[in-house]
């Protein structure tokens, strides 16, 4: 047992107990009367003044009482707790997952696991500090919250105050909860070594989560590092929600929509929803009635029950609420918001020629398709640098131009002299090892009999990412130019037998599309939490505001043609406004879901295994045992004795025959 | 004063009642001369009662030859003696009787006349005796009315004061010769010590002894008369001190410990043959002494 303020349980007693005994010793002036006899009279004295020193003390069951209740007292006030419940030494780094499954209302009194991490969190600090209340310290510890990305909430400090008002000052996000950066967060925050030289021992890591940590299987813990796990939440809720949504112009109907929505279910039993789709809160679009979603089944490593839904929804520029019902505990994935953009004819031009893409660009009956020749286009670009920007996309064949630094270009060919992209080699043929189907430009693309007789070998890196690599290099790379977005392919079509397959015609049609939309949003406008919301705006444009789902602006700085924002914490339906070149109000809405598996699968982990090493499990050694609050509750019964005695010798019961 | 003495006293209607009175014993005893009070003595008295066989060194002159020329056996005529009575009254002069409103020892002395009254009346030999430190000072040989005065006279020159060593005082009661008779000790018997074995001394003495107790309402309810608060009681005789914080319990506690006190003096006296009897000085006397001795047995 540790005393957490010893010299103030000892001041108390002390200063309380000697003017106790003082009132004892001190001895009542009383007044002489002289009886007949005294044979009567026994000692009785119930002294509750005193104005003459002293007499002998005498034993005195009511002192007695009184010196125990001040002694329970001042141990009280001492804050006595046992020691070995899980104190530690050293420095302690506390990690609460702020993660979208964090928000799933399992707890007691539908409190949300967030909720019950920061309780947990703020026992374990008080268990480490002993729980004191008036004075005492916590060893050096540290708040990070985290989600996809970690954030220090409070630098290591010594106060338990500060410690407990960053743990309550932890906000929950929507977005995916990677483990792996925390860890490197708390590496970066070990302490140097001393003057011999002597690495100080890494600081052990408290980690308050449900488990649901998508990179656990490929981040290890290194050395000393020790990691505890509190487990937050159920490990048997179940979920079920979206897990997509999307729309599509009905070919019929131009002023209709198909919406598509994905539902899964992660629970073992199926279940049944509604959907329903509102538009500025108004229903437009709802299931007949329930659907069933079946289980995902015993294995918990099965894959989810699914079902898809496909409603007639209303068309044109704006975004829709999708709604599961009825909800469940988490409520995160029970909505989803789905951007409908007002379809257009694009305005292409044409650089280089190449028959096959000649006839797909037409087929797109585009509003405006201009044919320009290498040496033109450097001419136009060199007279006007925005030249590109005036097309929704430039798609070119063959050689690049001088520039691809701005507007959106869809190249077939040589790679252009741009940062990030390396040829090498000579071309040779190729076929596609691996492909980012996700992609938006890649979906439905089956690229197994895909051939290419001369693709020119490239080695990407940072901004372009390969979307499809090849068994020599990238085929086909996206990225961001300086003022701009391009999609490259490493061959011409006349070099493959892609021409003649399904997936190039919805490869180009997809890309055309994805570029054409980055000409005022940057990114997909369907976004995740934790991305970035990057705009690219007309140029003039220098003011944005943003308004988020809680229906909070903030603007955005614009700054070189674009404007970012984020990470984005919240799902939701944002909504970006600015003023055009010419005066008139743009409105463009950004919807970002969480539809991650990793993160809506809310069944909490029981344990935790990070890269096939068991983390320890903190359930067990929840907090030290806290003695005052028991101490206060026998001063209180030593009271009543106490009381009761006085009472009973003041006022004895006739029943005692006295 | 001979004449005011016995009127400060006792009433004169009081004196006219107790002279119809006469002292009441459970024994009929012998006394040294002769009286008007029959004794168990069989001899030269008036009045006939009994025969029994002659025995060899009786008187001849009570020999009733009557029976011996019919029965041809030698009787004796037996006839019972007139003697006088011996009342002993003893008053508790010590200090603790000098508490109480009316006083104690003043209700004890008014209550000693209406005694030695009728003792005197009743022509039976009176002793008065007044106990205080270790010793008992007496007034012997009182008989006949015409000795009322000299026994108020004695009596109130006697005061309340000084300790009293109850046991060595009836031991020096008990040990002169005063014949047998009835003794009746007027106190409070509110004695730490000593009680007991001073009862003891007197009933062996072969006394028909009667114990009368004199309590003031200060001693029986002290609560109603002032007594609270924070005290250090002392005791009158024997000095001894006392602290107390009168409280309601304190003062219940006082009533049993007096109540079992009395108890104890009422269990000694049944078991030695003693006789009696708790009077507080608010009562009235000539009720207490018509009435109230009366029905204890002392008068009759």
């Amino acid at each position: 047992m540790t005393l957490l303020s010893p010299t103030l349980g000892a001041l108390l007693f002390a200063g309380l107990a000697v003017p106790l005994l003082a009132l004892y010793i001190l001895r009542l002036r009383r007044t002489r009367r002289t009886v007949s006899s005294t044979v009567a009279w026994s000692r009785r004295t119930e002294d509750l003044r005193a104005n003459a020193p002293f007499q002998r003390l005498r034993a005195n069951l009511l002192l007695f009482l009184q010196l125990l209740v001040l002694l329970a007292l001042g141990v009280a006030v001492a804050q006595p707790v046992v020691e070995g419940w899980g104190r530690t030494q050293g420095r302690v780094v506390l990690v609460i997952d702020a993660s979208a499954s964090m928000s799933t209302r399992d707890g007691p009194g539908g409190s949300t696991r967030l909720e019950q991490a920061r309780a947990l969190a703020t026992a374990r600090v008080r268990a480490l500090q002993g729980g004191g209340v008036f004075v005492g310290s916590v060893p050096q510890v540290m708040v990070v919250a985290f989600a996809q990305s970690p954030q220090v909430v409070l630098p290591f400090s010594a106060s338990l105050a500060r410690v407990e008002a960053a743990i309550a000052s932890v906000q929950p996000t929507d977005e995916r909860t990677l483990v792996g950066p925390v860890l490197e967060l708390v590496r970066a925050h070990r302490a140097p070594a001393d003057d011999q030289g002597t690495p100080e021992p890494p600081p052990a890591v408290e980690l308050f989560s449900d488990g649901r940590l998508l990179d656990a299987d490929t981040t290890p813990l290194r050395g000393a590092e020790a990691l505890t796990y509190w487990r937050c939440g159920r490990p048997d809720t179940p979920n079920a929600g979206f897990s997509a949504a999307g729309s599509e112009p009905q070919a019929s109907d131009p002023a209709r929509s198909t919406l598509f929505a994905g539902l899964r279910n992660f629970g073992p039993v199926a279940v049944e929803r509604r959907v329903e789709v509102r538009s500025g809160g108004v229903v437009v679009a709802a299931t007949a009635g329930p659907v069933t979603v079946e289980p995902r089944g015993s294995d918990l490593s099965a894959t989810p029950g699914s079902r898809r839904v496909l409603l007639s929804g209303p068309g044109g520029a704006g975004c829709l609420t999708l709604s599961s019902v009825p909800g469940d505990a988490f409520e995160l994935d029970d909505r989803a918001w789905l951007v409908q953009r007002s379809r257009r004819p694009l305005r292409l031009a044409m650089l280089g020629s190449d028959p096959s893409l000649e006839a797909l660009l037409e087929a797109l009956e585009p509003e405006r398709l201009d044919r320009v020749t290498l040496d033109q286009v450097n001419s136009l670009q060199q007279a006007d640098p925005a030249w590109a920007e005036s097309f929704d996309v430039v798609v070119s064949v063959g050689s690049p131009p001088q520039s691809m630094d701005r507007g959106r270009w869809l190249h077939f060919g040589a790679s252009p002299a741009m940062r990030g992209l390396n040829p090498f080699g000579e071309p040779g043929r190729d076929f596609a090892v691996s492909v980012r189907s996700d992609h938006p430009a890649l979906r439905q693309c089956n690229l197994n009999e895909m051939l290419v007789s001369t693709a020119h070998r490239v080695a990407v890196s940072a901004p372009w990412e390969a979307l499809v690599e090849g068994r020599l290099g990238a085929l086909v790379m996206a990225g961001s130019t300086p003022r701009g977005y391009a999609i490259l392919v490493a061959f011409e079509p006349a070099d493959s037998n892609w021409p003649f397959q399904r997936s190039f015609v919805n490869f180009t049609a997809q890309s055309l599309e994805l570029l054409a939309g980055l000409g005022e949003l940057a990114d997909l406008p369907s976004l995740s939490p934790g991305d970035m919301l990057r705009l690219r705006l007309p140029d003039g444009v220098s003011q944005v505001t943003l308004e988020g789902p809680d229906g909070r602006t903030e603007p955005m700085a614009a700054r070189d043609g674009e404007a970012s924002w984020g990470p984005i914490r919240r799902v939701g339906a944002y909504r970006v406004t600015w003023t055009g070149p010419r005066g008139q109000a743009v409105e463009r809405w950004v919807a970002v879901n969480q539809f991650d598996p990793g993160e809506c699968d809310v069944a909490a982990a029981d344990s935790l295994e990070l890269a096939g090493s068991m983390a320890a499990s903190g359930g067990a050694r929840m907090a030290a045992m806290e003695l005052w609050p028991w101490l206060v509750g026998v001063t209180l019964l030593l009271l009543l004795w106490e009381w009761w005695l006085h009472h009973r010798r003041a006022v004895p019961s006739t029943a005692r025959g006295l | 004063m001979s004449g005011g003495a016995l009127e400060r006293l006792l009433d004169p209607a009081l004196m006219q009642a107790l002279e119809r009175l006469d002292v009441g014993s459970r024994r009929i005893l012998r006394g040294t001369r002769q009286g008007e009070r029959r004794s168990r003595r069989r001899g030269q008295g008036m009045e006939f009662a009994d025969f029994r066989p002659y025995v060899a060194g009786d008187d001849l002159r009570f020999v009733d030859w009557n029976i011996y020329g019919r029965m041809e056996r030698l009787f004796l005529r037996l006839f019972e003696e007139e003697e006088d009575l011996s009342l002993v009254v003893a008053v508790d002069a010590s200090a603790s009787m000098g508490f109480g409103t009316p006083r104690k020892f003043d209700v004890a002395r008014s209550l000693a006349m209406a005694l030695g009254y009728v003792g005197l009346v009743q022509q039976h030999r009176l002793t008065l005796a007044a106990l205080h430190g270790d010793a008992a000072e007496r007034l012997d040989g009182l008989r006949g009315r015409r000795k009322a005065s000299e026994a108020a006279n004695w009596l109130l020159a006697r005061e309340a004061g000084g300790p009293l060593d109850f046991e060595r005082a009836a031991r020096s009661l008990a040990s002169h010769r005063m014949g047998r008779g009835v003794a009746v000790v007027i106190g409070d018997f509110l004695f730490g010590q000593g009680l007991p074995e001073g009862v003891r001394a007197l009933a062996a003495r072969g006394w028909d002894l009667f114990l009368l107790q004199v309590l003031a309402p200060e001693e029986v309810r002290p609560g109603d008369h002032g007594v609270h608060g924070d005290l250090r009681l002392v005791d009158a005789e024997g000095g001894t001190e006392v602290e107390v914080t009168v409280s309601e319990a304190v003062l219940r506690e006082h009533r049993a410990r007096l109540e079992a006190h009395n108890a104890a003096l009422r269990e000694l006296c049944l078991r030695l043959g003693v006789r009696q009897m708790s009077v507080e000085t608010t009562a009235d006397l000539p009720r207490l002494v018509l009435e109230g001795l009366r029905r204890g047995g002392l008068l009759r």
